[in-house]
């Protein structure tokens, strides 16, 4: 709940900013129709697009209205992450192996990231995996509030025209997109952490 | 040597004017209860004292250099380097994310840079050998190895750059005592071959006797009686280290009954003013409770702090 308001705070914030910025990114009802013109429509992503296309000015161009979007779900996830690395780093910097290791004379800097930060990444590692089902979640609202032509925003317009197959179709796919993201998460766990094997 | 942990409730002074030397080659025995400041006064000598621990005061002299007066970076030159410390559990003195290949190169490479990470290894497996790991297991991860095997990496480790001192704080608490005799027993044989000195921390006495040139055994954070082994053991003055030496069980008198030594140890936040050991000593008298006794010297090499001593002469 917190963290919806954060977001819708954070929104208004950044879209105040922006008019200030004028120009620089982009952020325009009608600003993606113009962007769609003349660019090749494969995937509908307009940068992978775009690139398909071998323009990098449109690619740029389209990365522009990505901009603010990205930052404001990112900003609203961030916390979670930065309070989680805060209270694993601390447990861990008290461990054995880490008095260990500045007893051999390593450098604060080795200590900190190679013994400290490498073992209190595993549960941040879980942690992304999950929160990415919450990204999918928060996309729908940023990309309504950014009218931002995304997966997010078609969900909803579907919704309001009562289209259940698109609907079935959005949800199976971003049902899929959440699998896959923690089957890549567990696997890099295994990675990460010797003592875990599949 | 005096470190305080500076605490919310107050200081709690874990050393209090501890002071020994050490020659090359030579290995110590640190006895004491448990919160007697025995680990404290381990980590100082490498100032790695946890927070909120401070070296109030002391010196600590390493040939000569005053290595409390060294820069942070000088210092870590010197831990792992001159100074290796052994800890109390092997468990989970290693990373169990890195190989322990990579525990030994980032060691050795930190401070010899200019050897390769081949050279590295190849020192790594003849050091395994040395403690009786087998050097083809130089690629396993922490966790596929037992708790007297990690132990025997973790000394390992410390012989690596062969430096001047190990300090091994409760090297076998953690392990089985058929373990425990043999990694002490291999302390004890690397020091013979490499001639660094060596410091026990241990709350046994037994072991200490065993094994040790010298004993120091402390008592709440203060020095109780120093002295060779012989010397403490055939002619222990200060009336705890009697109760240690009646308390270890010994096969020749079996008949004998073991004694504990009656109360507990002092709360270091509040000690009893005068001597720290007066409430549970049998000897004590009105000035035991009044002042705290000095350090008298009764033999060549043996100090006591006790007033029952300074009456003698
Ligand atoms: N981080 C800390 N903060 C406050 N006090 C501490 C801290 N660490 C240790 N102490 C206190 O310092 C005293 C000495 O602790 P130390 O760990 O040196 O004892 P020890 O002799 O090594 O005991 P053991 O045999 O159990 O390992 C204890 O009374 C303890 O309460
Ligand atoms: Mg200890």
């Amino acid at each position: 709940m917190k963290r919806k308001r954060v977001k819708f705070w954070l929104k208004g914030f950044l879209i105040s900013l922006l008019v200030l910025l004028a120009g620089w990114v982009v952020y325009t009802y009608s600003a993606w129709y113009l962007m769609c013109r003349g660019v090749l429509h494969l995937t509908g992503l307009y940068t992978i697009d775009s690139l398909l296309d071998g323009s990098i000015v449109k690619f740029v161009e389209a990365a522009r209205y990505l901009f603010l979007p990205s930052l404001t779900l990112g900003l609203m996830l961030s916390g979670v992450f930065i309070r989680l690395t805060r209270s694993n780093m601390l447990e861990t910097l008290r461990l054995d192996f880490v008095t260990a290791a500045r007893a051999r004379g390593l450098k604060e800097s080795s200590v900190v990231y190679g013994y400290a930060l490498r073992n209190a990444f595993l549960p941040i590692l879980t942690m992304m995996g999950l929160q990415f089902a919450m990204l999918l979640g928060g996309a729908i609202l940023t990309e309504t509030t950014f009218s931002w032509p995304g997966l997010g925003r078609y969900l909803v317009d579907r919704i309001n025209f009562r289209d259940y197959t698109a609907i079935q179709g959005a949800v199976i796919l971003f049902g899929i997109l959440v699998a896959f993201v923690n089957l890549v998460v567990d696997i890099l766990y295994a990675y990460l952490d010797p003592r875990i094997r599949f | 040597m005096t470190v305080e942990y500076q605490t919310r409730r107050g200081d709690i002074r874990a050393v209090n004017n501890v002071s020994f030397t050490l020659e090359e080659g030579e290995m110590l025995g640190l006895v004491g209860e448990s919160g007697s400041g025995k680990s404290t006064l381990g980590l100082s000598i490498i100032r790695l004292v946890p927070h909120p621990g401070v070296i109030v005061s002391g010196h600590l002299r390493i040939d000569g250099t005053d290595i409390l007066n060294l820069s942070e970076k000088e210092m870590r030159g010197i831990r792992g380097k001159k100074v290796a410390f052994i800890f109390q559990d092997p468990m989970t003195s290693l990373s169990p994310v890195k190989k322990i290949g990579a525990h030994f190169v980032e060691l050795i490479r930190t401070h010899e840079p200019n050897i390769s990470e081949k050279e590295a290894l190849k020192r790594a497996k003849t050091t395994l050998n040395d403690v009786g790991i087998l050097p083809e297991r130089i690629n396993d991860y922490p966790h596929q190895f037992s708790g007297g095997m990690r132990q025997r990496i973790m000394i390992a480790l410390a012989i690596a750059l062969s430096p001047d001192l190990i300090i091994a704080d409760e090297p076998t608490t953690a392990l089985d005592v058929i373990v425990q005799a043999k990694i002490l027993d291999l302390l004890k044989s690397l020091r013979d071959t490499y001639g660094m000195a060596l410091i026990l921390i241990t709350h046994d006495l037994s072991i200490v006797l065993e094994r040790c040139d010298k004993i120091l055994v402390m008592y709440g954070g203060s020095f109780v009686e120093y002295a060779d082994n012989k010397e403490l053991h055939g002619n222990p003055i200060h009336p705890y280290t009697r109760g240690l030496l009646r308390s270890i069980p010994n096969i020749e008198l079996a008949e004998q009954k073991l004694e504990a030594i009656q109360g507990s140890p002092p709360d270091l936040l509040s000690p009893p003013e005068g001597c720290h050991f007066w409430p549970r000593c049998s000897f004590a008298k009105k000035q035991c409770r009044m002042e705290r006794p000095t350090i008298v010297e009764f033999g060549p090499g043996h100090l006591v702090r006790c007033f029952k001593e300074a009456e003698r002469f």
